[in-house]
């Protein structure tokens, strides 16, 4: 009975951690995300999309947004000034279809050349303590 | 379409002015633009069902909305955790000790807890209650107000490391402190004796009930004299040392000793008048009365526990609300 308990409450602890963990990795895979979704949007409105397009397009090369993030998010772009939008009718219907102005060139470009310069010291960082944790354990191993 | 139509209806109500034409038109396409999406999936015009699905997944119109507003906080974060102290404190040093004295007299007096019947029970918290409320509007308003005025005058990025609180010493006492605890007990020790008086109130005579001036009367000197006694002493010598703070330990067991046994010989307070009604004058000054002895109770016992743990020569413990309550 004692060992049926104690694999019981094991088991229990286990679901509840496995599903705090996945709840904090949900909740930090959603910060970092955020920030990377204005550069894909601004990136894939250097061509005029609509909404819909426009989530499609971002879909295919693996950046899935859903509706209730990514029209807010249109709005809030175009009241600063680095998105441009236009009602016009196509296939009968009436869309909004949006594109970058002068300043999100601008600003899409110093963006990019951030998101480079992070990319590049995340990469040091990883590598540097990839290299320590190998010889670390390679000692550990001796 | 109807449900569609209803949906839109909905997340409109709760959109600013300016945008209630144009998220909802967009809004539509969108969804007609996933309803012809699924509809190429199944092979079928899409039912109510399968649009509920749809809305279902979109999520609640209120929230949906939500996502257009501008971020509004009636007190934002900046002001919020000096906002939650305050409440706190006010939790803890009004409405707890208020509501634990009502319960201690009405459980220890059986005169007023024969008038504490059903509505009455409910009528005698009723000040509580409504000063209670009053309190969290008024805090609530007035931190609302300085939030404004923060968002605009920016007064707490305004500050001078220089001007940061001293670094706190567990075991040292402030003088000032332990001057006016000592002057204090003095006063309190002086009228206890009746060598001084407060201004009397014309037509009502007030006075200490017999079992409380009589019985307790050396004791009660006692305490006050020692008290006064150490904090001479404090304010010659400002730190803590083992054997003081065993004093002081024992005078603290003492004290609280006599608070519980005070708290017990309730009514404490006697009130003849010819005019005003002297029951009720009575009740109100026996509740304040009783709201003092339990605030020193729990003074006695947090500082019983502080000396202790100086006496064990393990730093006491470190807490803005036990510093108030013993007077730190």
């Amino acid at each position: 009975v004692y060992r049926v308990a104690c694999s019981v409450c094991s088991t229990a602890y286990g679901v509840r951690y496995m599903s705090i963990n996945a709840d904090l990795f949900e909740n930090v895979r959603l910060e970092l995300r955020r920030g990377s979704l204005i550069v894909a949007v601004l990136a894939q409105l250097r061509a005029e999309h609509y909404g819909y397009a426009l989530r499609k397009a971002l879909a295919d090369h693996g950046m899935e947004i859903d509706e209730n993030t990514l029209y807010p998010l249109l709005r809030r772009l175009e009241a600063q000034g680095l998105l441009i939008s236009q009602w016009r009718e196509e296939d009968k219907r009436n869309k909004r279809f949006y594109r970058l102005s002068s300043d999100g060139k601008l600003i899409l470009k110093q963006l990019l050349d951030e998101w480079q310069n992070i990319n590049s010291s995340l990469n040091r960082i990883v590598k540097k303590e990839g290299a320590r944790g190998t010889s670390r354990s390679l000692l550990a191993g001796s | 379409v109807e449900l569609l139509d209803r949906y839109l209806q909905a997340v409109r109500f709760w959109l600013p002015k300016n945008q209630k034409q144009d998220v909802p038109a967009e809004l539509l396409e969108e969804v007609r633009s996933q309803i012809e999406e699924r509809e190429a999936e199944l092979g079928r015009p899409l039912t109510d069902a399968d649009l509920e699905v749809i809305l279902k997944r979109w999520g609640n119109p209120i929230l949906v909305a939500g996502r257009y507003l501008p971020k509004e906080y009636l007190i934002g974060p900046a002001l919020f955790p000096i906002y939650k102290l305050l409440l706190k404190a006010a939790l803890l040093y009004y409405f707890v000790p208020w509501l634990v004295v009502w319960i201690c007299i009405t459980v220890f007096d059986s005169g007023y807890r024969a008038t504490q019947v059903g509505v009455s029970a409910v009528a005698a918290l009723k000040p509580l209650f409504v000063t209670s409320l009053c309190g969290f509007a008024f805090i609530t308003i007035a931190f609302a107000l300085l939030d404004r005025f923060q968002a605009k005058s920016r007064f707490l990025e305004k500050w001078d490391p220089g001007k940061l609180p001293a670094l706190r010493r567990a075991n040292e006492i402030s003088r000032c402190n332990s001057a006016a605890e000592a002057a204090w007990f003095v006063f309190l020790a002086l009228w206890w004796v009746d060598a001084v008086r407060f201004p009397a109130i014309p037509g009502i005579h007030i006075a200490l009930a017999p079992a409380l001036s009589q019985s307790f009367r050396w004791p009660v000197l006692l305490l006050m004299a020692a008290s006064a006694a150490l904090a001479f002493v404090n304010t010659v010598r400002p730190w803590w040392s083992n054997g003081r703070a065993g004093v002081r330990l024992a005078i603290n067991g003492f004290g609280l000793i006599l608070a519980v046994l005070m708290l017990n010989a309730a009514p404490w307070v006697e009130v003849t008048s010819a005019t005003a009604n002297a029951a009720d004058i009575a009740r109100w000054i026996n509740l304040n009365v009783g709201f003092l002895f339990l605030i020193y109770a729990m003074s006695f016992l947090l500082r019983g526990i502080q000396d202790f743990l100086r006496v064990l020569g393990k730093p006491p413990i470190s807490s803005r609300a036990i510093d108030i309550l013993t007077g730190a």
